[in-house]
């Protein structure tokens, strides 16, 4: 694993993205036609789980990018071109992300998903694999001369717009109350997120024993609120200063155990095994140790996430 | 002035200030962030409860959420007292962390005051009761404003 | 003092507009359940 460098790194996992987005989709349609529920909630599972994991892509292609941009025969530009099309085509995909999760969390409770809800979903999939698609082309650019269309566009200068990083990083400069605000959000949206996620997880534990686990399934949302706020501003604070994240070790380990609770959150939004947990009802010994894992889960996420600061430069 | 002097100079605000350890400073602030989850996250939940959400979920049972909001509570009354102790001069005599600790009155103040209505009703959902629902607002409220305060510190003072 | 206003004033609206989502996804699930 020595080789494997970051740049490595960021050309396995952006597979996932571009060929995840358009297997959602494709099972998604497939679904529709074949009238077939099971591969909807198929479809809206791959979907949560492929923005998910668009995370990391998106984190490890900015370190590759600071990593290669002094090579020989990279195009410098179409790094920095390829970056802004890789934010716009991430903040579509946790959108259809999102609204994949709603979905799911509405089929819990009536027979199946919203049409509304899905019909979003099938819209915002379209757009998000088309950027995908995109962003993906010009980071061909950047270094397959072989593909390059265009040279002007790898020749041109640095992408000019609000939503790049550059625009990003210079707002938060500018206006010294953004950073401070999008903390004081992260905290609240941390808050919010323990709040749930525990009182959730405490009742597969045992607490609680009155209800039955739909009732707290009902708050899944808000936790996804948090987490979804959280998300914005860790983005905040990582596009405008990047480096400070990508060379900090409990960074890579804050968004391991980020990746973890993700996927926790959808085992309990989906799994049969802890919704049909009825009213005085205990959960099996497994269900309970992964409630722990949850739990610790997000532990992990605050524990790195507050250290970050201290382990990952001072120290 | 005196006293905060004393206390900023004594052997374990010294140690938590300038104890090159990570179980020092880092630990201390960690353990505080937790506390801060537990404490605004379990009250959180019971608040928007008793202003709607999820309306037909009995209320008596989320009881056990205020274990842990009780938990979050004195964890963050001692490391708060050790975080404050190691600059006991600079936050002493800020206006800024005082207004925190009113906020943090206030919102103590709403959950003791929201646990015992619920031990006076159990099992009934609350009927769309003014009262309580106040309260869970100005709660909500009081921690948003305590949390926010409590993140101004690192930039104001 | 002014970076505790606009830090205050960004918190309540980012918590309003939270506060109106949640509310309106939850009013969906009664909406969804007949209720």
């Amino acid at each position: 694993m020595d080789s494997l460098t970051i740049p490595h790194l960021h050309l396995l996992l952006n597979h996932v993205p571009t060929v995840g987005s358009v297997a959602g989709l494709g099972l998604m349609l497939l679904a529709l036609i074949r009238r077939n529920d099971h591969l909807l909630r198929a479809s809206l599972e791959v979907l949560f789980v492929v923005a998910l994991a668009t995370l990391p892509v998106y984190l490890t292609g900015v370190a590759a990018g600071t990593a290669i941009e002094e090579m020989d025969g990279v195009a410098v530009n179409a790094i920095r071109t390829h970056e802004t099309a890789a934010l716009v085509a991430f903040i579509w995909m946790q959108l259809t992300g999102l609204a994949a999760w709603l979905a799911l969390w509405q089929s819990r409770r009536i027979p199946r998903p919203p049409r509304a809800n899905v019909g979003a979903v099938l819209l915002l999939s379209v757009l998000t694999v088309a950027l995908m698609g995109r962003a993906a082309t010009i980071g061909g650019e950047i270094r397959h001369p072989e593909i390059l269309t265009s040279p002007a566009a790898a020749a041109a200068g640095a992408p000019a717009g609000w939503l790049t990083s550059g625009a990003i990083a210079d707002f938060v400069t500018q206006y010294p109350w953004v950073w401070p605000a999008a903390e004081a959000l992260h905290f609240l949206g941390l808050c919010l997120v323990l709040g749930v996620l525990l009182a959730v997880n405490l009742r597969i534990l045992g607490a609680m024993k009155a209800l039955p686990f739909s009732a707290l399934h009902r708050f899944l949302p808000w936790g996804m609120l948090g987490f979804s706020l959280n998300l914005a501003t860790g983005m905040l604070f990582f596009i405008s200063a990047a480096t400070q994240y990508t060379e900090n070790i409990a960074f890579l380990w804050k968004v391991i155990f980020l990746a973890l609770a993700g996927a926790h959150f959808l085992y309990l939004t989906v799994f049969t095994n802890t919704w049909s947990l009825k009213a005085d009802a205990d959960a099996a010994p497994l269900d309970k140790l992964v409630a722990v894992a949850g739990i610790s889960s997000w532990v992990g996420v605050i524990y790195w996430g507050r250290m970050l600061p201290f382990i990952g430069n001072a120290f | 002035m005196a006293v905060l002097s004393w206390l900023e100079a004594s052997g374990v605000s010294t140690w938590v200030r300038e104890g090159e350890t990570i179980w020092a400073y880092p630990t201390i602030l960690t353990l505080h962030t937790f506390g801060m989850g537990l404490l605004v996250g379990a009250s959180a939940v019971v608040d928007l409860r008793l202003l709607g959400i999820g309306r037909r979920v009995p209320l008596a049972p989320l009881r056990s959420l205020f274990t842990v909001a009780w938990g979050g509570f004195w964890l963050n009354l001692v490391t708060g007292s050790l975080l404050f102790a190691a600059d006991a001069t600079r936050r002493g005599t800020d206006p800024l962390f005082f207004t925190k600790l009113v906020f943090v009155a206030i919102g103590v103040a709403t959950v003791v005051s929201i646990q015992r209505s619920m031990s006076n009703a159990p099992g009934n959902p609350v009927p769309g009761g003014g009262s309580e629902k106040v309260m869970a607002a100005v709660s909500l409220a009081a921690w948003i404003a305590a949390v926010t305060s409590g993140r101004l510190l690192a930039y104001v003072s | 003092m002014s970076l505790i206003l606009a830090v205050t004033l960004v918190v309540i609206v980012a918590v309003a507009l939270l506060g109106a989502a949640g509310r309106w996804v939850d009013a969906s699930a009664d909406r969804h359940e007949g209720n």
